[in-house]
């Protein structure tokens, strides 16, 4: 279908009202008429019985029905969130149940994941966290205090509470969980 | 009060300004009057052209 001039005079602002419809919706005048009357016809807006009040009616319960479509996609984005956050939570509970080193206190390793968490950003899940503390034990067997390494690993903002040395070496007399401060300490109180 | 009036001159469909105009004489109204009235209409109910079109079959 071709297209056609049409010359109008219209109210002011109702120019002005039509030209910010249009503008929103980067299109001309004629344009933006074109589009509205054709979505009008295509969404049978326009049929025998739809006078102004009629499409004013239906104007309104689409706009319900989108109102009704974009709450109904976020409270399922929320359900998602939610089971997430659930499942982290869950994931969390576990990891903080699992049995512990004798040397390790249930309030330092509450310490430690959390700490993770917050500032590593390393959300334990229960296989590492279980690999963690089985190497952790091989410290303990070679004479280590997990709660010191671990409240010292914090101090310092370490990544890991116990590294080679703990595991290769029997802790040496004297020697507090590897804090050479301390020793050092220790040495100069002496 | 008398309202200032503006001139548009535009391009639009052949066919849609003819169902323009089929609408405007269903209701008694000048093509003119029936765009005022549709304007409002569309500005109240706060519907993009993207609203409108989807599921446009419905």
């Amino acid at each position: 279908m071709g297209k056609v001039v049409v010359s109008i005079r219209i109210d002011s602002d109702s120019k002005e009202l039509w030209r910010r419809l249009a503008e929103k919706e980067g299109r001309s005048l004629g344009g933006y008429l074109d589009r509205v009357i054709a979505l009008m016809e295509a969404r049978d807006l326009l049929n025998d019985a739809s006078t102004m009040d009629v499409i004013a009616d239906r104007l309104v319960t689409i706009s319900n029905r989108l109102e009704e479509m974009i709450l109904q996609g976020s409270k399922k984005m929320v359900k998602v969130k939610e089971s997430k956050v659930q499942r982290g939570q869950e994931i969390l509970e576990q990891v903080l149940a699992l049995e512990l080193p004798s040397s390790l206190t249930p309030a330092v390793w509450q310490k430690w994941v959390i700490r993770l968490r917050v500032k590593r950003n390393n959300h334990l899940d229960v296989a590492t966290a279980t690999a963690m503390l089985e190497r952790w034990e091989l410290a303990q067997e070679n004479g280590y205090d997990l709660d010191e390494l671990v409240e010292l690993a914090i101090q310092r903002n370490n990544a890991d509470a116990v590294y080679e040395s703990h595991i290769d070496q029997p802790k040496r007399e004297g020697k507090r969980g590897g804090d050479h401060a301390s020793l050092f300490g220790e040495c100069v109180n002496a | 009060m008398v309202m200032e009036k503006a001139p548009v001159s535009m391009r639009m469909d052949k066919g849609l300004r003819e169902v323009w105009r089929i609408l405007a004489e269903r209701e008694n109204r000048s093509m003119t009057n029936y765009l005022e009235s549709l304007l409002i209409v569309l500005r109240d109910s706060k519907l993009t052209l993207d609203d409108l079109s989807i599921n446009e079959k419905r």
